[in-house]
C-alpha cells in the first residue's frame, strides 16, 4: 500500500500537467494516420513521431517536474523515491501516447510502440533529474 | 563535544566555479548551537547565509571540515543518508518554499509523511493535528497559489514540522513577507521552540529578525562571526 501510495506525486503530475492532453492528442492524431495510409513505410515514419511526442510531452511538463523534484527532494525524499516517481509519471505519458496506436497499428508495432516511448521517456526524465541534481537546481 | 550541541561545524569551507571565476562562500566556518536555541545569521546577499545553512540540511557537502547534526557525521552520510536526515532530524525550509503547486496544502504538509511511509490514517491525525497548530485549520484542499504569502510560509513551516524534527532551518522566512506578517512567523518559530525544544537557525539580511533570536551571528565575506552591529 505505501509503495503504491508513494506514487500518487507522478499521477498528479501526470494528470495536472498539460504532457498528457499532448500525449493524448499526438496518439489520436498517430493513430488516424496509421489507419489511413496502411503501408508500412507510414508505419516506420509514425515509429519515429512517437519518439518526438513523447519528448514533447515530457517538456510540455518541465515546470511541473521541476518543481515536483524540489518539493520531494526537500522534503527528504530519497532518490529511489523519486526515481519511482518518474517511473511512474514516464509509464502514464508512454501509455497515453501508445493506446490509441495500439489499437491501429499491425503485428509487432504494436508490441515496440510502448515499449520504444516508456524508454524514451524514462530516459528524459532520468537526464532531466541528474542534472538537477548536478547542476543544483534543485535548491 | 557536548551531548547538549546538536550542531557542530569545524572549519568548513565551500567553493563555487561560476564560469571562470572561483567564489569561496564559506572560509573556514565554525559554529556550535545548543538544543533548544534559536540562532540569527544574518548578512548581506552572497555572503554564505544559505550556503551554509544547506550544509547544515545536508543539501550541499562542505570541500573541508566536519559538520555534525545530531551526532551524524555529514560526510560519512550517502545521498540517502542525508535524505533520511532532511525527512526525519532537520526541517528545512528554503527562501522559495518549495512548495508543490499542484498538491493541496494538505498534500504538501503529508509529502515527508508519504516519504517515511507513514501509514495512511496516522498520516491524515498528524497532519491535520499539525495544521491546527499552525492556523491552517479548515485550508486542507486550497492550492498553495490560493494563499497569501504568510499562510505559504505557514505551510512550508507545517512542512518541515510534521516529521517532528529535532532542528528547524529557515532560509530568508521573512523577506517576501510585510513586517506585520514576519512578526507572526518569528512568533510561531518561537513557539515551536517553546513547545517543542526544537532548535531553530534563521537565517536573514534583515536585522529586526535578530530580535527574535537567542543569539546572532554575522555572516560577511564568508566568515561568521559574533554579531555586535546590533549593540
Amino acid at each position: 500500500m505505501a509503495y503504491i501510495e508513494s506514487l500518487i506525486p507522478g499521477i498528479k503530475m501526470f494528470i495536472k500537467g498539460r504532457g498528457c492532453i499532448i500525449a493524448l492528442t499526438s496518439g489520436a492524431i498517430l493513430a488516424i494516420y496509421v489507419y489511413v495510409l496502411e503501408s508500412l513505410s507510414t508505419h516506420y515514419t509514425v515509429l519515429a513521431l512517437t519518439i518526438t511526442s513523447t519528448i514533447s510531452a515530457i517538456l510540455m511538463d518541465n515546470f511541473i517536474l521541476v518543481n515536483t523534484l524540489r518539493g520531494l527532494y526537500v522534503s527528504g525524499a530519497p532518490p529511489s523515491f523519486i526515481r519511482r516517481v518518474l517511473l511512474c509519471y514516464g509509464l502514464l505519458i508512454s501509455m497515453t501516447i501508445s493506446l490509441p496506436l495500439i489499437i491501429t497499428f499491425k503485428c509487432w508495432f504494436k508490441l515496440v510502440t510502448p515499449i520504444l516511448t516508456f524508454i524514451v521517456a524514462y530516459t528524459i526524465l532520468t537526464f532531466m533529474y541528474k542534472r538537477l541534481s548536478r547542476e543544483g537546481i534543485m535548491l | 563535544m557536548s551531548m547538549d550541541i546538536t550542531i557542530w561545524l569545524r572549519d568548513v569551507w565551500k567553493t563555487y566555479v561560476d564560469g571562470e571565476r572561483v567564489v569561496t562562500a564559506l572560509k573556514g566556518v565554525n559554529l556550535s548551537v545548543k538544543r533548544g536555541e534559536i540562532v540569527g545569521i544574518q548578512g548581506p546577499s552572497g555572503s554564505g547565509k544559505s550556503t551554509l545553512l544547506k550544509i547544515i540540511a545536508g543539501i550541499e557537502r562542505p570541500d573541508r571540515g566536519d559538520v555534525i547534526v545530531e551526532g551524524y557525521n555529514l560526510n560519512m552520510l550517502d545521498e540517502n543518508g542525508l535524505a533520511m536526515l532532511r525527512n526525519t532530524v532537520v526541517g528545512y525550509i528554503p527562501q522559495d518554499l518549495g512548495l508543490i503547486e499542484e498538491l493541496t496544502i494538505y498534500e504538501n504538509i503529508e509529502l515527508p509523511l508519504l516519504i517515511a511511509g507513514m501509514p495512511r490514517n496516522e498520516r491524515r491525525a498528524r497532519v491535520l493535528s499539525v495544521m491546527e497548530y499552525i492556523g491552517l485549520k479548515g485550508k486542507e484542499k486550497a492550492k498553495p497559489s490560493r494563499l497569501s504569502g504568510g499562510e505559504r510560509q505557514r505551510v512550508a513551516i507545517a512542512r518541515a514540522l510534521v516529521n517532528t524534527p529535532t532542528i528547524i532551518l529557515a532560509d530568508e522566512p521573512t523577506a517576501n513577507l510585510d513586517w506585520s506578517n514576519a512578526v507572526k512567523v518569528l512568533e510561531l518559530f518561537r513557539k515551536i521552540r517553546d513547545d517543542f525544544n526544537t532548535t531553530i537557525i534563521i537565517v536573514s539580511h534583515d536585522p529586526r529578525v535578530m530580535k527574535y533570536t537567542d543569539r546572532s551571528l554575522l555572516m560577511c565575506d564568508g566568515f561568521l562571526s559574533e554579531n555586535k552591529l546590533l549593540e
